[in-house]
């Protein structure tokens, strides 16, 4: 009897040992899971608000930008057709300084950890599928617009104020404003930040100041408004989307 | 005893079995195609077709040179790869009917290959040309180490806009997707699956630069616009002095992933064109290759 009590537990063992060892192999067979991450992101404004361009400085002394929501991709595109789900995203929309000093809080990101290749991204201004038609957020300021710039330009005894009211507006139904973007990071745990990087005078680069200022040498104004549908406004969509776009950089937060 | 013995076999049995169920494979062959998109044959016609050029333009191609090659794949499960790093220089306003043949991989593991690439580099010496690539068009590539380059025209209304533009815009073509998504290829048990590299060539009046699945309008009105001495005849260097604010306006055009290809500090018409060529490598028809990078 007890001999038999010894074969069944000896079997019993084995049966176990089958058994991992097939979990085992198979498990081999599948991805490690991702766990859930969740960390700070930052706007990080970068350079003194100034820019040299083309024989002319420029200095912004006011720049309200609407930012997000953010969609973060494993995939190398972040195209709304090649990346169906984010694998981290920050839904929310921020109305930041973009000629702040230092840090400025932008949200949260949640998602999953992982590799991240790619960013599709609006500046408060959205169209997802839901919706008829570009839809700012209540945050943009204006109301209405993705951002609203303040500044001077000067060529040796020329100068001259100017303003921009910016709308970076997706293209289609279901995309984002930038639908694709550079971003690189292997998120593994919740200690990390991101920071999103950009310098608003850059985005001023494709401007042409020469013909700002003939336009108000003829028509004898002192400031220069840029409104959505204008060339100039074209001229800033192409600094901040083509020229000066933004940087996102994922910072490991030290040990305590 | 006995049941031990039983319970000894089947302990090894299993997972051997589960072992070779994953191992055991097939072969097959596979042949690699290069096919122009017909709108590099046969043009693009004005219309209200989402393939049509909506702004009334007529593009024909009358010469469309391209260098590619490096054809590879691999298999995430185990590794394996296969490969051919030659590159030839193809004419694919004249292709055969089907296409280039330019590569057959034979006795490959009949699985799925879901990693595929290829590159369209500069056309560099010892580049060859396949038949009926006339040698005179592979040493043009090859001199101006150009990766694409095309000449041709567009109508408008009795007007003519004539173009003959090369790029060395050596791009790398990777994680391509059959036009339904499916990665790479599988390559059937004693069978030969054949598979088509596919060139496009209307990108360049795109009214974006694609992801994925093309959502686009084709645009043509920027040849008139860049002709800066309206002399019919849009070169090169009218295309880097052409501004993008001017030809290409934020609507309807939307202008991410542009490049300042020329590095100038400043995005022309150029810059988009030449952005635009290194999106043109694509899979079985209009599967996308979506991960992209520059090579010599």
């Amino acid at each position: 009897m007890a001999r038999a009590r010894a074969v069944e537990r000896a079997l019993i063992a084995r049966a176990l040992l089958l058994m991992v060892a097939m979990v085992s192999f198979l498990a081999s067979c599948i991805e490690s899971p991702q766990s859930p991450v969740d960390y700070d992101a930052v706007v990080v404004p970068q350079g003194n608000g100034s820019a040299a361009i083309r024989g002319w400085n420029v200095t912004l002394t006011h720049a309200d930008v609407a930012l997000g929501p953010f969609y973060f991709c494993a995939s190398a595109s972040g195209s709304s057709t090649l990346c169906d789900a984010a694998v981290a995203e920050i839904t929310s929309v921020a109305l930041v300084d973009g000629l702040a000093l230092g840090q400025a809080p932008l949200g949260r990101v949640h998602g999953l950890s992982g590799s991240v290749q790619s960013a599709a991204y609006d500046f408060g201004i959205s169209w997802f599928d839901t919706q008829t038609s570009p839809t700012p957020s209540p945050v943009t300021p204006g109301p209405g617009h993705s951002m609203q710039l303040e500044g001077q330009a000067t060529n040796g005894a020329t100068g001259f104020s100017f303003t921009a009211n910016v709308d970076v507006v997706p293209q289609y139904q279901g995309q984002n404003a930038f639908p694709t973007a550079p971003a690189m990071a292997n998120v593994t745990s919740s200690a990390f930040r991101l920071e999103v990087r950009f310098n608003p005078a850059d985005w001023l680069k494709q401007l042409d100041f020469d013909d700002i200022a003939n336009q108000m040498a003829t028509s004898g104004s002192s400031v220069f408004d840029i409104e959505p549908g204008s060339k100039e406004h074209a001229a800033i969509l192409v600094g901040i989307k083509n020229l000066a776009p933004i940087d996102f950089v994922w910072v490991p937060l030290s040990t305590p | 005893m006995k049941r031990n013995g039983l319970f000894a076999v089947a302990f090894l049995a299993l997972p051997l079995s589960l072992a070779l169920a994953c191992s055991k494979e097939d072969k097959g062959d596979l042949q690699i195609f290069v096919v122009p998109e017909d709108t590099i044959t046969q043009g693009l016609q004005p219309g209200t077709d989402m393939e049509n050029v909506q702004d009334g333009w007529t593009i024909t191609y009358d010469r469309f040179l391209v260098a590619i090659g490096n054809f590879r794949a691999t298999r995430t499960d185990t590794g394996a790869s296969i490969g051919d790093s030659t590159v030839h220089i193809l004419d694919l306003r004249n292709a055969p009917t089907s296409g280039y043949v330019t590569n057959t991989f034979s006795n490959i593991d009949a699985v799925r290959w879901d990693k595929f690439g290829f590159d369209m580099p500069n056309a560099k010496p010892g580049d060859t040309g396949l038949s009926p690539t006339r040698q005179e068009d592979v040493d043009f590539m090859v001199q101006n180490g150009f990766s694409v380059y095309f000449e041709g025209a567009g109508q408008k209304d009795g007007k003519t806009i004539r173009f003959k533009w090369g790029f060395s815009a050596g791009t790398s073509f990777s994680d391509c997707a059959s036009p339904d998504g499916l990665a790479g290829f599988a390559v059937p048990a004693s069978g030969t699956i054949q598979i088509k590299p596919t060139i496009h060539g209307d990108h360049w009046f795109f009214d974006n630069v694609t992801q994925g699945v093309e959502i686009t309008t084709r645009l043509a009105q920027w040849l008139e616009i860049c002709d800066a001495d309206q002399n019919g005849d849009l070169t090169i260097a009218e295309l880097k002095a052409c501004d993008v604010t001017d030809a290409l306006p934020q609507p309807p055009y939307d202008l991410t992933s542009v490049r300042d290809q020329d590095g100038d500090g400043f995005i022309s018409v150029f810059d988009y064109v030449d952005s635009q060529v290194r999106t043109i490598g694509e899979f079985q028809g209009d599967g996308e290759c979506p991960t992209r990078s520059p090579v010599p």
